[in-house]
């Protein structure tokens, strides 16, 4: 009896409150990158996405350092395709994510490669560009 | 006895379900802000105090408003959502400017981008080139992991009335200028 009326009137208070009112994620937990050598000449680039938000494709980019090291083309999974009205058809990364980058001319480790990434979420906000670094050296754990 | 304490603890958890469900929502989305303290003023000062560039290269602060119903919209050309409710924005300003409402955008992004859009989209409000420094700005009233659009309205004293993450839809503008015209 105590029970049911409890979680009944907790359940139509609980319906009342907007449903806009759940938190978003700082970027960081929204958008997971790790970043680890696979070989002297691949690094394997990883993202993962909080449910409900997305990365777009043609907003990642890489630099990698020292300038010796050269990037080849970075291989980038399939993705969904996601259509708006300003941009047209747009490419976007969902869940898990793998992106491979070949290194050109392998030099000594530790390499440091910037990847820039941008995306938003489903609720309609969308977050600002932003830049993590990742220091590689081979036999290491992934770099967060 | 088992009644009474029944409607004691469901009076108790209705109470605390709500007053987190309304911090939640005034801290994270948007909100009507019934009262302001000290650190409040301080940080809508620190809104009109700053000073960006305009389209033609002059710096101008949110100062240039005062006494104004202010709508001020933080936005960036790469953001979707940004994009799509500035035409609504253009049409309530149309609407509005005459009766003392000003919208004005600090644009989280680069000049050349948003001389472009305005263009486009023929806007019809100032608009203020923040950069990356804009995304600070709106975090200083309330917008703490820096997504956009994030909007703000500030009544003719300056005191921060609204504010809201996402899309802020014509409707609610409409209901608030209601209250403040």
């Amino acid at each position: 009896m105590f029970a049911r009326h409890f979680f009944s009137l907790a359940g139509l208070v609980l319906a009342a409150i907007p449903a806009y009112g759940q938190d978003l994620l700082d970027p960081e937990i929204a958008f997971r990158a790790t970043a680890r050598l696979v070989r002297p000449d691949l690094i394997e680039v990883r993202y993962q996405t909080a449910p409900g938000y997305y990365l777009y494709r043609d907003r990642l980019s890489y630099v990698l350092e020292p300038a010796e090291a050269v990037l080849g083309k970075p291989k980038l999974p399939a993705g969904k395709t996601k259509h708006d009205e300003f941009f047209g058809k747009q490419v976007i990364y969902r869940n898990l994510s793998i992106v491979t980058l070949p290194v050109a001319a392998a030099v000594d480790t530790p390499l440091t490669l910037t990847a820039d990434l941008q995306g938003c979420a489903d609720l309609g906000v969308c977050y600002p560009p932003v830049r993590r670094k990742f220091t590689l050296s081979l036999s290491a754990a992934p770099a967060k | 006895m088992i009644q009474v304490r029944t409607v004691a603890v469901l009076v108790a958890a209705g109470a605390l379900a709500l007053s987190v469900g309304f911090a939640t929502n005034y801290l994270m989305r948007g909100g009507d802000l019934a009262s302001r303290g000290t650190s409040e003023e301080a940080d809508v000062e620190s809104l009109f105090a700053a000073r960006m560039p305009d389209l033609a290269g002059n710096q101008t602060s949110l100062g240039a408003w005062r006494g104004k119903i202010l709508v001020v919209n933080f936005w960036a050309t790469w953001c979707v959502p940004c994009r799509e409710e500035i035409p609504d924005f253009i049409r309530l300003q149309r609407e509005f400017g005459g009766k003392g409402v000003q919208f004005v955008g600090i644009a989280a992004d680069q000049a050349d981008k948003v001389t472009l859009f305005s263009n486009e989209f023929q806007i019809n409000y100032p608009l203020l080139i923040g950069n990356y420094g804009a995304l600070d700005l709106a975090k200083h009233v309330g917008n703490r992991i820096s997504a956009l659009p994030f909007t703000v309205v500030l009544d003719r004293n300056g005191r921060l009335v609204h504010r809201q993450l996402g899309v802020l839809e014509v409707d609610k503008l409409r209901s608030i200028f209601g209250e403040l015209l």
